[in-house]
């Protein structure tokens, strides 16, 4: 008895597969990102004792716990697509990289169990002191678990692109890119996390109609808006390392994304990068014009600072191979621009870029000090409102940038036929649509 | 690449250290099951306690805190469904193409039905005094809405549970699915889920009743005798639809029922009827003890006890062993209906906090858990040496590292069967 052929076009799988693996990864960097965005949170409630900690670490164990329940439903729905559309590569994939899946399951059962009872177990633990350790430590175990979990399953996702040498389970295990991927994923997953956390706070902000409520979330929202900017500046000097391995490792995936077909998705990614570090430092210099006095210095470093970074900004996202831009090569024959050359250009770009986002970072740090501080008093009433609405917009493009990332990862690989590189093609699986032997 | 691919093809099949294939997915199958067949069970209860509670406020907060427990392990079950789905591809993986891809259809419809179904349980849950507020009306419809939605979903999963067992041939995936022992595995399991819900309500209130102070003694005494009735009642159903079961199973796949019931996996049909057994007993006295008038008498209690054991004693003959079972069922509805007071009555607190009430509630939740558990190994035991009934052996799946061979074709030319039994046995 044979398998039933699927009787429909490869596309249609490749697009149910990228619309859950999506889906899938948007929530699951999420329930990372809020769990050791939480677990520092529930820390600083146990050693300040100040209520506004306690407060924020239960919001976020709420959004963790929904987020953990949107993700299991994500994942089996991730699972079938994928035994469905491609069983070959599925059972392939998992023959080899059976152990890290299977505890990877068992860790984000463990994330599971421990987020649940530091949510639904918190009236519990404001009873007495010892309580309050078990339940801190509830939150961390749910971390942990969550973290060791993403590393599992970047194995896999780091093996697939880089998959060299294939013969030994250890080699696969930590393969050209896998320590890259992971670490470009921890932070990946603190500024997706930070930057979703500051918006649900500017969006109960402006549900609010008290002001002390508008007080917790104006500070809220800059608490966790200033993890998402910080871990944001990281993610270049990252992201250059993983893109070095992916260079050496499989220098036809790597040509493909830098100067190839898919570079247009690189600038893309780019271009939401900066736009970013533009919004955040907006948010930042309309924070900072709120509480300084009219002739202090930051009133004058920071506009400059915005211009600096606009200006990186427009570098950094400039394509340089145009024929490749989808649009942009029906309006021009030029193939190539000269401003978007990497060398020296988007360097110095993505220096400037991560250089004043720096500063503004800091200046903003700064800010939360002191007993007149901005999220005590806030600002004009329509001013207020309009920087929460900036960390919505902010959250927005990160949620495109993840998504536009994972994209990226995929289509080095899709783009040259294969689903692991060098291993199975994309043709290997064309007999589960057309009911014919796999070649 | 064509190195790598030839190193893709030798990779040996995996074998699960020190428990094996089998028993590895069995224990996170049964973990699974035990979360999600509570789940389901008090999905359905809750609407209906929250109906009744309308005018028995008491069972309002019991409607919530059953859809507390089932969000507050959802989640868990979810990840160990994952982790048995997990396994069945790495251990299993002709099998677990071969289902795949002969349910993407009814896959599809579950998967849309359990999606629906999150966002009705979350926000009947989450939004409850919201939503009451505003009409209690709607937010029951809610409840009852989760409970329809997870039942597609229950239903589906049933329907390539019961393939396996009993494979139908058609040509699409929904006659497949309407294999001769779906719908009687559909009722049995969820009647099953009712008895667990049941009993293990039950067995909580009790082991908080020792503890409770004030009006929750009130609340868990009326817990304890709600979880007990809709337990016994559910459990007086089952042997019927356990009758229907059975016999479609003995029509359709008849050797796999004889390999139960006479031949090596003959313990576990035992060990089902002995907590069968027990459970009724067990319940008959909860009765006498609770009833504080000694209605209905030793002589029923005795008298369960008897049959229990006959019907235990009579496994390897069918016929005996239904009516010492339809037997038992009449002696407890009898019983039941002679302790109607005790469910209507507000009786003494107190009486229902002694130790014994409390030990013999929390067993029978045990008993009532174990139960539910061994008829999941019974019916996938009953398959065996197939994962597939006659269409793929467990050998089949040791053979090979299937889906790496050129075609990946699921094997139509099995070995003889002797070979299956040889290479992995009962």
């Amino acid at each position: 008895m044979g398998l039933e052929a699927l009787n429909m076009p490869m596309m249609y799988g490749r697009v149910a597969i990228a619309l859950a693996a999506l889906s899938h990864s948007l929530f699951a960097t999420l329930v990372v990102g809020s769990a050791v965005i939480g677990a520092v949170v529930a820390t600083l409630a146990y050693v300040t004792d100040q209520p506004r900690y306690r407060r924020l670490g239960g919001m976020i164990a709420f959004v963790l716990v929904l987020s953990t329940a949107t993700i299991s439903f994500l994942g089996v729905s991730f699972i079938f697509t994928l035994n469905i559309f491609w069983p070959r590569f599925w059972h392939k994939i998992f023959r080899i990289m059976f152990w890290p899946f299977v505890l990877e399951g068992v860790l984000f059962l463990g994330e599971a169990v421990f987020a649940y009872l530091w949510y639904y177990l918190w009236v519990w633990s404001s009873l007495a002191g010892w309580r309050r350790r078990v339940h801190l430590a509830f939150g961390w175990l749910a971390a942990v678990c969550a973290v060791v979990a993403m590393f599992f399953i970047d194995i896999t996702a780091s093996y697939m692109l880089t998959p060299h040498p294939p013969d030994s389970a250890w080699a696969n295990i930590l393969n050209p890119t896998m320590i890259d991927l992971d670490l470009h994923r921890w932070f990946g997953n603190l500024t997706w996390a930070g930057f979703a956390l500051a918006a649900l706070c500017g969006a109960a902000f402006l549900r609010s109609q008290e002001e002390e409520e508008r007080r917790f979330y104006r500070w809220a929202g800059g608490v966790c808006f200033a993890v998402g900017f910080g871990a944001l500046l990281i993610m270049p000097v990252i992201g250059y390392q993983y893109l070095l391995h992916v260079r050496y490792a499989e220098p036809q995936a790597f040509h493909t994304l830098m100067l190839g077909a898919r570079s247009w998705l690189f600038d893309l990614v780019a271009l939401l990068y900066g736009l970013i570090a533009v919004l955040g430092s907006s948010y930042i210099l309309r924070i900072l014009r709120s509480c300084s006095e009219p002739g202090s210095v930051v009133r004058l470093i920071m506009p400059s600072s915005l211009v600096v970074l606009v200006v990186a900004w427009v570098v950094f996202a400039m394509p340089y191979q145009l024929q490749h831009v989808p649009v942009f090569s029906r309006l021009t024959d030029a193939a190539i621009n000269p401003f978007g050359k990497m060398q020296p250009n988007k360097y110095f770009a993505i220096a400037a870029l991560v250089f004043f986002g720096l500063l503004n970072w800091i200046l903003f740090l700064r800010s939360f000090a002191g007993h007149a501080s901005w999220w005590k008093t806030g600002g004009a009433s329509g001013q207020d409102r309009a920087s929460q609405k900036i960390l919505i917009a902010i959250a927005g493009c990160v949620m495109l940038t993840m998504v536009s990332m994972g994209w990226v990862r995929e289509t080095a690989r899709a783009y040259n036929g294969y689903l692991v590189y060098g291993v199975m093609t994309l043709e290997d699986e064309r007999a589960t649509y057309e009911g014919r032997p796999a070649p | 690449m064509r190195r790598s691919y030839i190193v893709m093809q030798t990779l040996p099949a995996i074998e699960f250290p020190l428990i094996g294939n089998s028993l590895a997915i069995g224990l996170f199958a049964l973990l699974h099951i035990l979360l999600a067949g509570l789940g389901v069970g008090f999905m359905i209860l809750a609407p209906l306690a929250e109906s009744v509670g309308e005018t028995r406020p008491w069972l309002l907060e019991a409607a919530r805190s059953m859809t507390r427990f089932t969000i507050v392990t959802y989640t868990a079950s979810l990840v160990l469904a994952v982790i048995m789905v997990d396994l069945f591809i790495g251990l299993f993986p002709l099998t677990n193409a071969h289902l795949f891809n002969r349910f993407r259809y009814p896959i599809f419809v579950a998967m849309i039905a359990f999606l629906l179904q999150l966002f009705a349980l979350y926000s009947y849950y989450h939004y409850w005094e919201a939503l009451r507020a505003r009409s209690p009306h709607i937010h029951r419809m809610l409840g009852f809405l989760a409970a329809s939605l997870i039942l597609i979903w229950v239903a589906v999963l049933d329907g390539i549970g019961s393939y396996m067992l009993t494979p139908a041939t058609g040509d699409d995936a929904w006659s497949r699915l309407a294999n001769p022992t779906w719908a009687p595995l559909v009722v049995h399991r969820f009647l099953g889920n009712l008895v667990m819900a049941g009993y293990v309500v039950a067995g909580y209130a009790a082991w908080r009743l020792s503890a409770a102070r004030g009006e929750d003694v009130d609340y868990y005494v009326r817990l304890l005798k709600a979880g007990l009735l809709v337990g016994f009642i559910m459990l007086m159903i089952q042997p019927l639809s356990g009758l229907f079961y059975a016999m479609a199973v003995n029509a359709s796949a008849p050797e796999a029922y004889r390999q139960l019931t006479q031949g090596p996996y003959q313990p576990w049909i035992y060990a089902q009827f002995l907590l069968i057994g027990s459970l009724f007993l067990g319940s008959h006295l909860w009765l006498q003890n609770a009833l504080s008038t000694g209605k209905p008498g030793r002589w029923s209690a005795v008298a369960a006890g008897l049959f229990a054991l006959a019907m235990v004693l009579s496994v390897g003959h069918p016929d005996l062993r239904r009516m010492w079972t339809f037997a038992l069922v009449a002696l407890s509805a009898v019983a039941l209906y002679r302790s109607r007071t005790l469910f209507t009555d507000v009786s003494p607190a107190e009486w229902h906090r002694r130790p014994v009430i409390r030990h013999l509630s929390t067993a029978l939740a045990v008993v009532a858990v174990l139960t539910y558990l061994t008829m999941g190994i019974i019916r996938e035991t009953a398959r065996r040496p197939d994962t597939v009934r006659n269409v793929i052996s467990l050998q089949d799946e040791a053979r090979q590292p299937a889906m790496d061979r050129s075609g990946a074709q699921v094997d139509a030319h099995r070995q003889p069967r002797q070979g299956s039994e040889k290479l992995h046995g009962p």
